[in-house]
């Protein structure tokens, strides 16, 4: 009687489970088809980001036009910033279906993923696509891991800029000739003037996110190659003299008094007035900037901008490798990275709800006549709707097909575009480093750096005394192994170039 | 010996007695004032919470926290009511999943106990070690999230926020012990006697007799369910059924991520924070979040002592 009445439960079970499988799995399969007769697929696309309350609206109108042109609708599911890694990390190693996802140097791990084998190889779909020679060929370099294509780059600047930051009132105030102030050491008389003379502002205002103009590529922080070492040398970036000399540089400010105290662990507080502060922007930073500070601010670069395999992997999308349609998919991109109506309305909502379009100004439109990337219009935001549709733009494609916005001068995309064309390839650019070797080693410097980095960066501790206890820990954690591996395999990459 | 002197002897031992069971009026004192303190631990921070719900944006970017703010604004509240339909919504979701989680897990966990209990029932051993295997081994994030998600299918359902923790082995066992030691076999003997089946038993005569217990269960399912953002961040994917508590988590996340990352994002990081809710926002949505829960505490508090003492001693 027992055993019987055992294998009548776990039929029962057993049943139930099926039974739910088969009402919940059979909802999805009716095929549509759209006016071409071609049938409707649908592509599930992970972004990274806040959701956002009018996105049903918006993905009804995309999905209106992308169905009738390329035969695919979009669902499209977002997880929050903090989320994304984790969440990826689930959805991808579960098999979970998906065919679309974000995916860069610093969320949803580009080389890992690739080298896992979670994306899809594209060289053989995108070879003939409008994108792929839209797109600046750097992008598509730095997109190559071991030779392979596993991402569709989003162009925009491709490296990042670091530029300091000042405030316009002073600059016009004491006649700043901020186009001549570049290295941190050009800083100093300034600093000093403003000391004396503004005693309620900052003259430097740092936070915990401050690092100190780096002058390398750090391919995996602390260890990396110098720019413009043509000779391929891997070094510990504490341990090159331009490291040495800005620690004391930003330690002399801080005793001086130039630095805020609390620089080490502070977090942007916008309403205290400063004098300079360091940023890492592109063409036109300075405007973001100045909106959200409120008051108008001028920028000047540090140095040349750098292009690295991880500021050119700021932002890609890649296509699951278990995806049933590849092709929909590259499609799909294809579509997003050259279609301009489809563009903005992904961008930017839904034209007359989100935002409507505006004339150019005469004189405007004849300056940047000629120059590419300009369109006909420029657009308004919608100040009430806004909040309902803010996506960030990156994350979805590229920029430069997208329309600039009213406060915007309408040929910023081809300042982008001349900024990615001046910017210089590290010497490093398109090597990888596969740490597998010595993980555990890299896994200890985040401790490290965690403990002196924020403190020597910002000068709130003297570096004669700090910098050896740094390099003790680093040496303690393996560094010297982490620099002999990174060199034999940069010398392996240099020798099959 | 007289009957006086009896009496006085037996007082004075009592007042003997009586010292060692009491703490001076001095310790006594200073125990309150620690007490006191620490609950003003406790507390303050949530009132601080209230208050910058309470404060005007502006003034708190000028001034920073304060206990008496030189503005106070209900602007926050009136956001979230007004445009933050999805506040309400999560709101709903939260509500709905702590009710009928609760219920569900009291019935599962109760019969489930219940039958534990029972000497009388064949397949006891057999199911108590099913419930001891996953206090001790977890089959980990991937297996949950297969199990979940492929054999049960519960992907973007309520379900997946209510399943998977209205069962609990720890629980089960608090359960079962005071079903053990609080309802006597006698009872259960003569009411079967009186011809009770086997359901009017539990219900009529195991739950009256059990309430207390009942009840801590009940109060740790509704804190477990109220509180969960986990299962919401593994199983939902559609953003119209995601509860408050995991709402309140992304917001928190995203900005601590953001605030973090702002040297690798550079400008992109300054638009994306742009999108953000503002401090008071933030504030106003953990009040809102807290207090339902807060002021159900003291409904159940009085039986939640008693029900977890009695079922504290497991065999």
């Amino acid at each position: 009687m027992r055993p019987k009445a055992w294998k009548r439960f776990a039929a029962a079970g057993l049943a139930v489970i099926m039974a739910a499988g088969l009402i919940t799995g059979c909802g999805k399969k009716k095929a549509e088809t759209n006016t071409k007769g071609e049938e409707v697929v649908e592509l599930v696309w992970w972004q990274i980001g806040d959701a956002q309350k009018d996105q049903d609206k918006v993905l009804e109108k995309v999905n209106e036009y992308t169905a009738e042109k390329i035969g695919v609708k979009l669902k499209i599911n977002t997880a929050g910033w903090g989320d994304y890694d984790q969440k990826m990390q689930v959805v991808i190693n579960t098999g979970d279906r998906w065919d679309l996802a974000f995916t860069c140097s610093w969320a949803n791990n580009y080389l890992q993923n690739a080298n896992k084998g979670a994306f899809l190889a594209l060289d053989d779909y995108i070879k003939d696509m409008d994108m792929y020679k839209s797109i600046d060929k750097r992008f598509w370099e730095a997109a190559k891991v071991k030779g392979k294509t596993y991402g569709v780059p989003s162009e925009k600047e491709i490296g990042s800029m670091p530029m300091w930051v000042f405030t316009k009132e002073y600059v016009d105030k004491y006649n700043v000739p901020v186009d001549e102030i570049h290295s941190l050491e050009d800083l100093e008389p300034w600093l000093k003037l403003i000391k004396e003379n503004e005693p309620d502002v900052v003259p430097f205002y740092l936070t915990s996110g401050y690092s100190a103009p780096i002058y390398m590529d750090l391919i995996q922080n602390p260890v990396g190659i110098e720019y413009g070492d043509e000779t391929l040398t891997v070094k510990n970036v504490f341990e090159t003299d331009k490291m040495k000399s800005t620690l004391k540089t930003m330690r002399k400010y801080y005793t001086e008094g130039y630095i805020n105290k609390d620089a080490a662990t502070a977090q942007d507080d916008k309403s205290l007035k400063r004098f300079v502060t360091k940023g890492d922007g592109q063409p036109y930073a300075e405007l973001t900037w100045g909106k959200d500070l409120g008051y108008e601010v001028v920028t000047s670069p540090i140095m040349d901008t750098y292009v690295t395999n991880l500021s050119a992997r700021g932002a890609l999308t890649a296509v699951n490798a278990q995806t049933e349609y590849p092709e929909k998919a590259v499609e799909l991109l294809n579509l997003i990275n050259t279609d301009e109506y489809l563009r903005n309305l992904l961008n930017y909502g839904i034209e007359g709800v989100h935002w409507d379009k505006v004339e150019i100004p005469a004189d405007e439109a004849a300056q940047a006549e000629g120059k590419p990337y300009v369109y006909d219009n420029k657009i308004k935001l919608n100040e009430a709707t806004r909040k309902d549709y803010s996506v960030s733009y990156w994350v979805q494609g590229g920029l430069f097909n997208t329309y600039v916005l009213e406060n915007e001068p309408v040929d910023k995309w081809a300042t982008f575009k001349e900024f990615n064309d001046s910017s210089v390839d590290a010497p490093s650019f398109g090597f990888d480093f596969d740490l597998e070797p010595v993980s555990t080693e890299v896994a200890g410097f985040g401790n490290v750096m965690d403990e002196f980095g924020k403190s020597l960066y910002t000068g709130s501790v003297d570096p004669d005394e700090y910098l050896p206890k740094l390099q003790e820990k680093l040496k303690a954690t393996g560094i010297d192994k982490v620099i002999e591996e990174m060199q034999r395999q940069i010398d392996e990459w240099k020798a099959s170039k | 010996m007289s009957r006086r002197k009896m009496e006085k002897r037996i007082k004075k031992i009592e007042a003997e007695e009586c010292k060692y069971n009491q703490i001076k009026n001095s310790t006594n004192v200073l125990f309150n004032v620690i007490l006191a303190i620490l609950s003003l631990i406790c507390v303050i921070p949530f009132i601080f919470v209230i208050i910058i719900s309470l404060t005007d944006e502006q003034s708190l970017v000028m001034n920073g926290y304060r206990f008496i703010p030189e503005k106070f604004s209900l602007y926050a509240y009136e956001y979230i009511i007004s445009a933050g339909e999805s506040i309400i919504r999560s709101y709903g979701v939260t509500i709905l999943v702590t009710v009928v989680g609760t219920i569900i897990g009291l019935l599962l966990t109760g019969t489930y106990a219940y039958a534990l209990s029972r000497k009388s029932y064949a397949y006891r051993k057999f199911f108590t070690t099913v419930i001891t295997i996953p206090m001790l081994f977890s089959g980990g994030m991937i297996a949950n999230y297969l199990i979940v998600t492929k054999v049960m299918m519960l992907k973007d359902s309520l379900w997946a926020l209510i399943l998977p923790l209205c069962l609990n082995s720890f629980n089960i066992i608090v359960l079962r012990t005071f079903f053990k030691t609080s309802i006597p076999d006698a009872v259960v003997e003569s009411a079967k006697i009186d011809g009770a089946s086997e359901w009017r038993l539990f219900f009529q005569i195991v739950i009256p007799m059990a309430l207390p217990g009942l009840a801590t269960i009940g109060l740790f399912l509704t804190l477990g369910y109220w509180n969960d953002w986990f299962n919401a961040m593994m199983y939902m994917d559609d953003k119209n059924m995601i509860p408050l508590q995991y709402l309140l988590i992304q917001i928190e996340s995203s900005i601590d991520w953001l605030a973090n990352n702002k040297a690798m994002m550079g400008v992109d990081g300054i638009t994306a924070a742009a999108n953000m809710p503002k401090e008071t926002i933030k504030m106003a949505i953990v009040v809102i979040s807290t207090l339902p829960i807060i002021f159900a505490y003291p409904f159940f508090q009085r039986y939640f002592v008693n029900g977890l003492t009695v079922g504290a001693v497991k065999e």
